[in-house]
């Protein structure tokens, strides 16, 4: 009877030691800092944006309509709501990468465009916004690979076998990831087509 | 006789391939690898090795004044990966910039590609914004690159360099030029390494154990973790691997001599050297702090 209260005993040392429950705490936190890390690399883009589009606008005879394109993206990207919740929510994160991903396709769209105004490419000021950009997207790119990495940690730990208990007894959930299909629609360049009427 | 040419000859065919410039090496994937730690790669040979040493002087000189690491990294080519992605890769393998700091700057350079990256660690992206690092590209390396001084192009970018992260006004280098430590850093820039550090120590610490516990007993074994955790502590300054150690040696002795000998084969193995981005050519270990996360700049010429 004693051994059989001793083994007990060490038995809920072992179980009380976590069960992973301290370890879903930090990936998850881990999660949270990825995903306002990814955010936070967004709104530096969105910021950038209107002195890009006000820098262009001064070049006479550009393509207008791909200025209001970029415009109109942004506009859609910023009004999507963005909560904590949002990167618990499948449906509300695609439609948020979504509009990210239409916003990145126009802003290459216009910086192809651009290429074709020698006064834009010579102007210093444009130069350093264009570097600006590519540099936010970089950010945003790494951002997105570390948040898609802190995921999969959380999802792998949260599927293994002692600590799946632990999540179902506290109801922690598998995060939604971010999806690759974005990618691969932006990782096509743009086809513009030049002998279109310039306004 | 003929057995003997014949072998020769063979040996030489495996000894001759190696006497050709080396190439950086590419994974299963058709990747680069990322290079072992060094302040200047250079595999092709783009730079001459005088020009090379004074450049790896300078970056050393640098490093020892103001503790910031800068390193660069010469290849043919990096396709048919973007030079962005190989930088970042390279960046957080080798994480330079001092421990706490994260003071790193890292210039990638494509020669074939003709594209240049200059890669700036979180904690200089003030110090070193996009734009800044752009212009240093098109403006100090992108003309001496198309002239294929590539000597040139890297003092003149590393100058500037030196200038804008000197302004900054982060805490000073450790002063000592002695085959460039990463600043005030404790050995061991990963867990891995620093366990694989303790074991010797634990080793001493059992043999130690062995013999006070003839003498003395259990209490000659405590006094033997109690040594290691004490030597430990000093060498590391760190609670909590003295602890570690202490209880290690305590255990293990515990549980008498064949816990011994199966640690001699561990500490044969782990002791031997330390794994990845540890002491490399010219004695350059990496700090460990930096974090890229994507700032800095790239361009072509």
């Amino acid at each position: 009877m004693r051994r059989l209260r001793q083994f007990a005993a060490m038995a809920l040392a072992i179980l009380l030691t976590g069960c992973g429950y301290n370890g879903i705490q930090t990936r998850d936190q881990a999660v949270s800092a990825a995903w306002a890390e990814v955010l936070s690399q967004y709104q530096r883009r969105a910021d950038l944006i209107p002195n890009i589009v006000n820098s262009v606008k001064g070049e006479t005879n550009f393509e207008q309509e791909t200025l209001t394109r970029v415009v109109e993206a942004r506009a859609k990207a910023t009004s999507i709501q963005v909560t904590p919740e949002l990167a618990n929510d499948p449906a509300a994160l695609q439609k948020f990468q979504q509009a990210q991903g239409e916003l990145s396709t126009a802003l290459s769209r216009l910086l192809v465009v651009s290429e074709n105004y020698p006064n834009l490419k010579s102007n210093q000021g444009f130069q350093d916004l264009r570097a600006e950009l590519e540099g936010t997207e970089n950010r945003i790119a790494i951002a997105r690979n570390r948040y898609i990495k802190a995921v999969q940690e959380y999802n792998s730990f949260i599927r293994q076998v002692p600590q799946n208990l632990t999540a179902l007894a506290f109801g922690f959930k598998e995060k939604p990831q971010f999806t690759v299909e974005d990618e691969r629609a932006l990782a096509k360049p743009p086809t513009v087509d030049f002998g279109a009427a310039k306004k | 006789m003929v057995r003997w040419l014949a072998t020769l000859v063979v040996l030489c065919a495996f000894v001759l391939p190696g006497a050709r410039a080396a190439e950086a090496a590419r994974g299963a994937d058709g990747l680069l690898l990322v290079p072992p730690l060094a302040r200047v790669y250079d595999p092709e040979g783009y730079l001459t090795p005088a020009d090379r040493t004074s450049l790896e002087n300078r970056l050393a000189a640098f490093e020892a004044a103001h503790g910031s690491q800068i390193a660069i990294v010469l290849v043919a080519s990096t396709r048919p990966e973007p030079i962005e992605d190989y930088a970042h890769r390279v960046g957080e393998a080798w994480k330079i910039g001092r421990r706490g700091i994260g003071d790193g700057v890292l210039i990638v350079v494509a020669i074939q590609d003709r594209a240049a990256r200059i890669d700036v660690a979180r904690r200089l992206e003030g110090a070193i914004p996009d734009v800044v690092a752009h212009r240093l590209i098109r403006e100090k390396m992108g003309p001496r690159f198309a002239a294929k001084d590539y000597a040139g192009g890297l003092i003149a970018a590393t100058d500037a360099l030196f200038a804008l992260i000197s302004a900054e006004g982060l805490p000073p280098g450790v002063g000592t030029a002695d085959a460039g430590r990463g600043g005030a850093a404790p050995p061991g820039a990963d867990a891995e390494q620093t366990i694989r550090s303790l074991i010797p120590f634990v080793i001493g610490g059992l043999l130690l154990g062995a013999v006070l516990r003839r003498l003395l007993g259990l209490l000659g074994t405590l006094f033997a973790a109690a040594g290691a955790a004490a030597i430990v502590g000093y060498l590391f300054s760190s609670l909590l691997l003295a602890g570690l150690a202490g209880i290690l040696v305590f255990v293990l002795s515990a549980f008498g001599a064949p816990m011994l000998l199966a640690t001699q084969v561990l500490g044969g193995r782990g002791g031997g050297g330390f794994p990845g981005w540890g002491p490399g050519g010219g004695g350059f270990t990496s700090g460990g702090g930096g974090d890229f996360s994507g700032g800095g700049a790239s361009g072509n010429w």
